[in-house]
């Protein structure tokens, strides 16, 4: 007994908890009257149950102690006089029993020999209420089940303290293994968890305690949910990141922070040092002449450098300006807009005001030279880079800057750049509506895009061949009118294909003046040559500041991406190191991203490795915010764009605009994209896509709404295939019961695209339902018709009944009245 | 209640019929036989399809809280099937354009009978 109970620690403690409750409890009396009458006799004078059954368990822990060597002077003990043993063996006993040590004993006797399920624990009610009593209901009907042993004494006591003892001990291990197993999991693969959930859920299930199992199991299931969430966002995140090149990330840190200490107008000196774009035609380009050629230098060696996720926000504006660009000298100017996007980020609230009167002027002045304005907004650019990697601001300015940038670009217009520009800033914009936007909005701005996307693509093409600014200015017009719907739409793709000029033009005219104004004196600012080039330098810097600027991602990565015309593996590292930033900033909104992205963006890379950036950068932020998706069209089609406009080459833009083929329904933009588009950007829009289409249904049925998971269309491309509707030891637990035969673990991928199919089948309807009521929210009664579709509410079965009969009581309350009226059928509850 | 059934009987003999008929002219168009069975599958299946057809589109009227079934309510019973909406939705535009038409027949008749009302009118009090 002795060595019993110091064996186990966790039933001796429960033992005494128990033993201390009783005296305390009515039952205290009861335990000098179970001495007295285990004393007057161990027959079952039942003087109280409690009492009786703790004679009971008294002869059987002298039985067992008699079959044991320890026990066995117990056992004369026993089977003596009852008085003695009662009084004597008893006494001890008793206070073992009502001990710790008894109960320990007699649990540890019990339990060996008979099996621990055994229920029936008497006695301890008063210690353990609920457990006791169920237990002690329970192990009454046990211990008379049991066979040999009679054990319902010992099995009545112990019960509730083996159980409770049993609980803890298998808790305790139990919940640690489930805590670490969790942490582990965490870095490895879902299934881990899963399987760890599992376990621990099976465990819990052996306990026979609905609670302490239900508890348990629910408990697994919420470490594991979240789990599994942690852990997509991280796998999607590591992956991205490796896919990045580290020193591309890191010459871009540099970079960024190079030109931020040295101010607006070193940091094209500085920039000198880095990267010359491909392009020679860029250093050219003559508009801002140091600016131009600086920004034009910088943004280079961002994109080899891989900036963070804020960059990449940054490059994502600039990619969508530079893709714009088709000429060299669009690019520089872009990428001078760029920066001064990235700088104004942080100032965009500021910067916006004085840009608006410059974007005026410069939207007059389509073909003014804006390098007054380039030259002015440069510094402002120089300050809004700092505060790019300000995010608080940038959300709120991304929106407004997304416009303006629009309409610099309009402004710009007629270079192919600027259509690169828009490109990327629509992407950007996309991103930053799409954010604000609803996940409606979102979905039919892809469409939109897409369309437009596959248009523009084309005209793009043309457009940046054609030099002539007037006509890309009309072109531009036209497309703003397209882009502005688009915008808003979210349909920054579209916008970017067709003519990143025309949309500018056309989105600086009808949407709001000053936003344009503003991205102009951005984008003038930023490139100070000549004047076409710098408005569209301007535009496209005022887009990527506005989108950066709401993304505060630094300059530096914005430059990266802007650069990125035609270079795939800059593209790529822009991308990346906006993926990066992304996810550095997950906790900053995907407009900040796009903002500071594509004001840096233009200034690195041409529109190529803008677009190539952007898309990367807007697939990150899409994974991150459901919003990307759009983005994602858009930098392919930007992508597209600059490649197209750019001459350098950009592997993976073959393969973005595949991807983007494959969400779009355009094929010339996928034609065009897969010419320009990286592979990773095209596969981020396939899972976008499907995510799309999947999440509002899914959403729906789990959780709120499906605003939020529409928008992270984009980026969750790739992830989209691990995307679990339902936990999966949950499905697995239910199909196996409901199968009532063996269940293989292959079954859980098709059982999942079966309900995700079924989930937006549902939500589908559920919208029809409410669109045919003409209501745009959804209502309980839309519910009801789908269930009386489904044949699950009948005439005879109304939903109220349904709900007593499936629902819990606290949810049974709240959709009934009454809850429990009388006239009420109480089916036989199911799980 | 024999009345109902004898209606629903008669109802379904109709079906059987019209289904009869059509598969025997899709039978010749084919070149193949439809066995008897396989008919009175197919009208069985189609006599239940109607009432659950009915049913779903008057809980769609009273979801959309009317008291008609209308083409909208039509429409919304076969979205799922992309085909047969598509027709439907070519046949409603049909439908619509033809009411259009009709109601401005109706105006024109309409206001010739007006005008001529007026002259009638203007020319017994002209002379009057």
């Amino acid at each position: 007994m002795d060595l019993t109970e110091d064996d186990i620690s966790a039933r001796v403690l429960l033992r005494r908890v128990l033993h201390t409750e009783l005296p305390r409890s009515p039952v205290t009396r009861s335990a000098t009257n179970v001495r007295r009458s285990m004393r007057l006799k161990n027959t079952p004078g039942l003087e109280s149950p409690g009492s009786a059954l703790r004679q009971r368990l008294k002869k059987k822990l002298h039985e067992s102690a008699s079959q044991s060597p320890a026990p066995s002077p117990k056992r004369p003990r026993s089977t003596g006089a009852n008085t003695n043993p009662p009084v004597t063996a008893p006494s001890p006993l008793y206070d073992e029993d009502m001990t710790t040590r008894g109960l320990l004993r007699g649990i540890i006797q019990m339990e060996t020999e008979s099996s621990l399920l055994m229920s029936g624990q008497p006695a301890l009610q008063e210690s353990e209420p609920n457990l006791a009593e169920s237990s002690v209901s329970s192990a009454g009907e046990r211990t008379e089940g049991l066979s040999g042993v009679e054990l319902s004494d010992l099995t009545l006591h112990t019960e509730p303290l083996t159980h409770v003892v049993r609980g803890l001990s298998r808790r305790k291990p139990q919940r640690v293994f489930s805590v670490s197993a969790f942490e582990h999991q965490l870095d490895q693969l879902p299934d881990n968890t899963e399987d760890v959930s599992r376990v621990s859920h099976k465990g819990d299930a052996s306990q026979d305690l609905d609670s302490s199992s239900g508890s348990r199991s629910g408990l697994n299931l919420t470490l594991k949910t979240p789990f599994v969430e942690k852990r997509t966002e991280r796998a999607g995140l590591q992956r991205k990141v490796s896919s990045r090149r580290l020193p591309s990330v890191d010459a871009f840190d540099e970079a960024v922070q190079r030109c931020l200490e040295q101010g607006p107008n070193q940091d094209h000196s500085v920039f000198q040092d880095g990267k010359t774009l491909e392009d020679s035609s860029w250093q050219k380009f003559t508009l801002g002449l140091n600016d131009v050629t600086e920004l034009y230098v910088q943004p280079k060696k961002d994109d080899t450098v891989g900036p963070s996720e804020e960059m990449e926000r940054d490059a994502l504006h600039e990619l969508k300006r530079v893709s714009e660009v088709p000429d060299s000298e669009p690019l520089i100017q872009e990428e001078k807009g760029y920066e001064m996007e990235s700088q104004d980020d942080g100032e965009e609230e500021v910067v916006p005001s004085s840009q608006d009167d410059e974007l005026l002027s410069a939207e007059d002045d389509i073909v003014l030279a804006p390098t007054q304005a380039m030259t002015e907004s440069l510094p402002a650019s120089h300050d809004v880079e700092l505060h790019e990697r300000e995010f608080v601001e940038e959300v709120e300015i991304g929106n407004v800057v997304e416009i303006e940038y629009e309409a610099v670009v309009e402004t710009e217009d007629q270079k192919v750049v600027e259509i690169v520009d828009d490109s990327v800033e629509e992407i950007e914009d996309e991103e930053v509506e799409d954010e604000n936007a609803e996940e409606v909005e979102d979905e039919n701005a892809e469409e939109v895009e897409d369309e437009n996307a596959e248009e523009v693509q084309d005209e793009n093409v043309e457009e940046v061949q054609d030099e002539n600014v007037e006509e890309v200015q009309d072109e531009n017009i036209e497309f703003e009118d397209e882009n502005v719907e688009e915008f808003e739409d979210g349909n920054v793709e579209e916008v970017e294909d067709e003519n990143i000029e025309e949309v500018e033009e056309e989105i600086a005219e009808e949407v709001q003046d000053e936003e344009f104004v503003e991205a102009e004196h951005e984008n003038i600012k930023v490139n100070p040559d000549s004047s076409q080039y710098l408005e569209r330098i301007t535009r496209r810097a005022h887009r990527s500041e506005g989108g950066g600027a709401i993304l505060g991602i630094p300059a530096a990565t914005r430059v990266t991406k802007s650069f990125g015309a035609g270079l795939n593996p800059r593209e790529k590292d822009l991308l990346d190191l906006v993926d990066e930033s992304r996810e550095l900033l997950q906790d900053f909104p995907n407009e900040e991203r796009e903002a500071p992205g594509s004001p840096e963006f233009p200034q690195l890379h041409p529109a190529a490795e803008v677009s190539t950036e952007e898309q990367r950068s807007q697939q990150h932020e899409a994974s991150l915010a459901e919003e990307d998706v759009p983005e994602l069209a858009e930098d392919e089609e930007e992508e597209e764009e600059d490649e197209l406009m750019d001459s350098e080459p950009v592997n993976q833009s073959p393969e973005f605009p595949q991807e983007e083929d494959d969400d779009d329904d355009d094929d010339a933009l996928s034609a065009e994209l897969s010419i320009k588009t990286p592979a990773f950007v095209r596969q981020k829009r396939v899972f976008a896509s499907p995510t799309a289409q999947t999440t509002p249904t899914v959403l729906k049925e789990v959780n709120a709404g499906p605003a939020p998971q529409v928008a992270k269309r984009a980026p969750r491309q790739k992830r989209q295939t691990e995307v679990n509707v339902l936990p999966k030891s949950y499905v697995m637990s239910v199909f196996k019961h409901f199968a009532k035969t063996k269940v293989a673990s292959d079954v859980y991928p098709a059982i999942n695209e079966i309900l995700k199919k079924y989930f937006e089948r549902l939500a589908d309807d559920l919208e029809a339902y409410a669109t045919h009521a003409k209501r745009k929210t959804i209502e309980v009664e839309d519910f009801e018709l789908l269930m009386r579709r489904q044949g699950f509410v009948t005439d005879s079965t109304p939903v109220n009944i349904l709900i007593e009969k499936y629902l819990p009581l606290e949810y049974r309350k709240l959709l009934i009245p009454v809850a429990t009226s009388g006239n009420k059928v109480i089916p036989k509850q199911r799980r | 209640m024999d009345e109902d059934e004898a209606q629903k009987q008669r109802l379904k003999a109709a079906v059987h019929y019209t289904v009869g008929c059509l598969c025997q002219n899709i039978a010749t168009d084919c070149e193949k036989q439809i066995t008897k069975q396989t008919i009175a599958a197919i009208a069985e299946t189609a006599f239940r399809q109607c009432d659950i057809f009915a049913k779903d589109l008057e809980a769609f009227a009273r979801h959309a809280k009317r008291h008609t079934v209308t083409v909208d309510d039509v429409k919304l019973t076969a979205r799922r099937t992309t085909a047969l909406s598509n027709y439907i939705q070519q046949k409603s535009e049909e439908l619509a354009l033809n009411n259009q038409e009709l109601k401005e027949k109706r105006k024109k008749n309409a206001a010739k009978r007006k005008s001529k009302d007026m002259e009638a009118e203007e020319e017994n009090e002209l002379e009057d």
